[in-house]
């Protein structure tokens, strides 16, 4: 008798066992509930147990707050790495030797656009006009050069006016702030691209860089931004676009002003070696007359 | 059932060695790979006394206590099951009439080897490599804390009984 109410016993509790085992297995609720139930019962009398004296409790708390300082600022660290680490592996400043830097101040200027300033500067060896990139593309050029720091010329800023390439065929053209010239009104934030000579954008082309000598102010290549409207042609609508005679278009820049944080200064390196002439393929033999 | 004087203070020697494993030893400086596992030596002392199926039983609840004292055991249930099988094996070194002091020890050793080859199987499965003389120090000490309690456990348990208060 005995026997056997021990064994029912026995085979009631495994049974309960193998059923919370099987749920918390299976992330059920109830697992979770069997788990606060019992930390709401023993929790006091843990503590009561290991009552900690107050003078430790204080200690203890001040280095808690310690470590979560110093947590929070490796965590900073790792984020601003990581940034810096994109823009290194970034297209723009593939093939270019740069220097990292960091936005320290931003301005905006009264009419429109925007500088700021980097925490590097001349004896960094940065120069006036040097080119200045984000890992998405181009951010503007160097204007003023201070011992520590230098301030930055953001594209779209007045004055700003970039020569570029447009899509595939590359036709050359420029990028620059809105202007009153524009027949068209232009969001806020992107920028008026104007033909040099008569060409057809399309929406979605890519906008690179021109170039310039020695790469300043503006290495070539760099991604300026992306065409996001192309106004209408002028040559049709000649009320609506007087004085124009090329198309013009609206550019979304690659890189937005608002958040850039690690930034890249391209170093221009004079070229010392001379250009050696390549070789081509033979020309075809002339008739002769 | 009427709980009995020797069942509360069974459950009661539990308790507090589930609270003492848990919450005050490691606060007394006793380092986790040396902490006597007392809990098991309270399932022992029953489990030779009363055979297999009795260990079983308490081992499983023993095994619950130590679950649900917190840090709560994850997955739960997992070392009540463990502790069940350690009772039941100490349960099948009853004798019914000797006092071999040998032998509780070696039903100790046998239940504390169970419980620690089941925490380094859920290691395994859990983690994928184990490091098994990592819990050599547990055995050892259990077994020592044993050679000393298990007589007192046993003699105060066979008090009780003479006293028919078992």
């Amino acid at each position: 008798m005995q026997q056997q109410s021990g064994r029912r016993l026995l085979g009631g509790l495994l049974a309960v066992t193998l059923a919370l085992l099987a749920a918390d297995l299976a992330g059920s609720p109830v697992a979770a509930a069997v788990r606060g139930g019992a930390a709401m019962v023993m929790g006091p009398v843990q503590r009561a147990l290991s009552a900690a004296p107050a003078d430790e409790v204080a200690r203890l708390e001040a280095e808690n707050l310690r470590l979560r300082g110093a947590a929070a600022a490796r965590a900073e660290d790792r984020a601003e790495l990581s940034r810096l680490r994109a823009l290194l592996d970034s297209d723009p400043a593939a093939g270019h030797t740069l220097v990292a830097a960091r936005v320290v101040a931003a301005g905006l200027s009264a009419v429109g656009g925007r500088s700021v300033t980097l925490d590097a500067g001349s004896r960094d060896g940065i120069k006036v006009d040097s080119t200045v990139v984000a890992a998405g593309g181009l951010v503007g050029r160097v204007v003023t050069v201070a011992p520590f720091t230098c301030d930055v010329q953001v594209l779209g800023s007045a004055g700003a006016v970039v020569g570029v390439r447009v899509g595939a065929a590359g036709q050359l053209a420029t990028v620059g702030p809105p202007t009153a010239s524009d027949r068209v009104v232009r969001r806020r934030g992107t920028l008026s691209l104007s033909f040099v000579q008569p060409g057809t954008p399309a929406v979605g082309d890519l906008v690179r860089t021109l170039g310039s000598v020695d790469d300043t102010p503006y290495a070539a290549g760099l991604l300026v931004g992306t065409v996001i409207a192309v106004d209408p042609d002028p040559s049709l609508t000649p009320t609506r676009s007087p004085g124009r005679l090329t198309r013009a278009g609206t550019v979304r820049p690659a890189v937005d002003p608002d958040t850039l944080d690690v930034v890249g200064v391209l170093v221009a390196r004079a070229r010392s070696v001379p250009r050696s002439p390549a070789p081509t393929r033979a020309a075809p033999p002339q008739a002769k007359p | 059932m009427r709980p009995t004087t020797l069942g509360l203070a069974r459950a009661a020697y539990l308790v507090v060695a589930a609270l003492l494993t848990a919450t005050l030893l490691p606060r007394l400086g006793v380092p986790g790979d040396w902490m006597p596992d007392l809990v098991l030596i309270g399932v022992v002392s029953t489990a030779v006394l009363r055979g297999p199926q009795h260990g079983a039983i308490v081992g499983l609840t023993a095994g619950w206590l130590v679950e649900l004292v917190p840090p709560v055991g994850s997955p739960l249930g997992l070392t009540a099951l463990v502790t069940m099988l350690a009772g039941a094996v100490a349960g099948t070194f009853r004798s019914p009439s000797s006092r071999a002091a040998l032998r509780p020890s070696a039903a100790l050793l046998a239940a504390t080897v169970v419980v620690e080859a089941g925490r380094l199987g859920s290691a395994a499965l859990a983690e994928g490599s184990v490091a098994p003389t990592e819990r050599l120090g547990v055995l050892v000490t259990t077994v020592v804390v044993g050679l000393v309690a298990l007589p007192a456990l046993l003699s105060a348990d066979r008090a009780l009984v003479r006293r028919r208060l078992g």
